[in-house]
């Protein structure tokens, strides 16, 4: 059985099954919530945009057009939501980004998460917004830079550039702390080295 | 700059899922080598490294619900839309007809008038008539009455006069 388009599930809701939306909610919504949850602050307010740029979606679906992507075009109303979401609650000078709580935890996965989180929580620190977003679409979403371009309403050029500059950023940041961990190292190795002497 | 090109360059690739190296050989000095080496290791631990956040359990439930108070309020909402249409048609109608009771009225206001100001301007004409007639006896009978006692006076003075002459 061939699986219903998005676009055309689309088609539908914009004629009122509400079904059809539901199924786009589902195949949607945790992509949505990841997204918007690297880009807010805490899980409140990512569950809230989420909700939020549903809402949106529904109550702009007779706008939407069915030739082209409902993905894209639903991650445009998601960053758009993030958007205003910032411009509303600008972050102090300074102050870090929450670690982002995750309900299932089991013991097994704790070792993988942790590297996971390590490159991410890096990307999430030090890049800024636009770029972390491209990174994001581009690698989580696994979205074409067309598709990037089209969500984030800027050039092909534009989000190359953008996606050049957040892997520069985060190979240099690498490969200091790569180098930190080198000199720690070899620190500590000449310490264990002139205790076992003494 | 060149090198920044280049750079750029070998990230575009990663982009379009191609190897630049391979078909630009004179890239093929030490520092690009060693850049393009690093972004794709980069490029390979973000891919397999991306965080899978659960999603909190009730979202769905809290989406559709929000969805479905936006479906009923929509639902609703054309009652209300369509309420102000009538009404304008209803104000607007209202209107013309007043303005064409308006209309209607006003040429018996303005024989009503013009009746009154025939009569009045007749009244004004007899009454300037009246004042043409009168006017100039009134306004001439002190300066004949000084006219007369003028001329009494020129009678009698030419009377002693003559009555002094030898």
């Amino acid at each position: 059985m061939i699986p219903i388009s998005d676009e055309t599930l689309a088609q539908q809701a914009q004629a009122g099954d509400m079904t059809a939306f539901e199924e786009l909610v589902f195949r949607y919504e945790t992509r949505v919530y990841r997204f918007l949850a690297n880009s807010c602050r805490n899980q409140t307010d990512a569950s809230d945009l989420c909700q939020e740029t549903f809402v949106a979606a529904f109550r702009n679906l007779k706008k939407f057009d069915s030739t082209k992507s409902f993905c894209t075009w639903l991650f445009t109303i998601a960053r758009r939501k993030s958007i205003d979401h910032h411009r509303s609650h600008r972050p102090q000078r300074g102050e870090a980004l929450p670690e982002i709580a995750d309900t299932n935890d089991p013991a097994s996965l704790f070792a993988r998460q942790q590297r996971e989180k390590d490159l991410w929580k890096l990307a999430r620190g030090i890049l800024p917004g636009n770029q972390f977003q491209a990174l994001w679409l581009k690698y989580a979403e696994d979205m074409t830079v067309q598709e990037i371009a089209r969500v984030m309403q800027k050039t092909l050029t534009h989000i190359k550039v953008l996606l050049f500059r957040a892997r520069k950023s985060l190979a240099r940041e690498i490969e200091m702390r790569e180098a930190d961990g080198a000199i720690v190292k070899t620190e500590k190795h000449f310490l264990s080295r002139q205790s076992f002497q003494t | 700059m060149n090198s920044w090109l280049q750079k750029y360059k070998i990230s575009a690739a990663l982009d379009e899922e191609k190897k630049v190296l391979e078909r630009q050989p004179k890239w093929r000095d030490n520092e690009m080598q060693q850049f393009e080496k690093r972004l794709r290791a980069l490029d390979d631990q973000l891919k397999s490294t991306v965080p899978r956040h659960a999603m909190p359990e009730m979202l769905h439930t809290e989406i559709m619900r929000g969805v479905r108070a936006t479906a009923e309020s929509k639902a609703r909402r054309p009652v209300w839309l369509w309420v102000p249409v009538p009404a304008m048609a209803l104000f607007v109608l209202v209107g013309l007809w007043w303005f064409a009771q308006r209309h209607d009225a006003v040429p018996l206001a303005v024989t009503e008038e013009r009746t009154t100001s025939f009569s009045e301007v007749t009244v004004t004409l007899d009454v300037s008539r009246q004042i043409a007639q009168v006017a100039p006896a009134a306004a001439l009978a002190p300066l004949s009455q000084e006219m007369d006692f003028l001329r009494d006076d020129f009678e009698k003075t030419a009377a002693f006069l003559l009555a002094s002459l030898p």
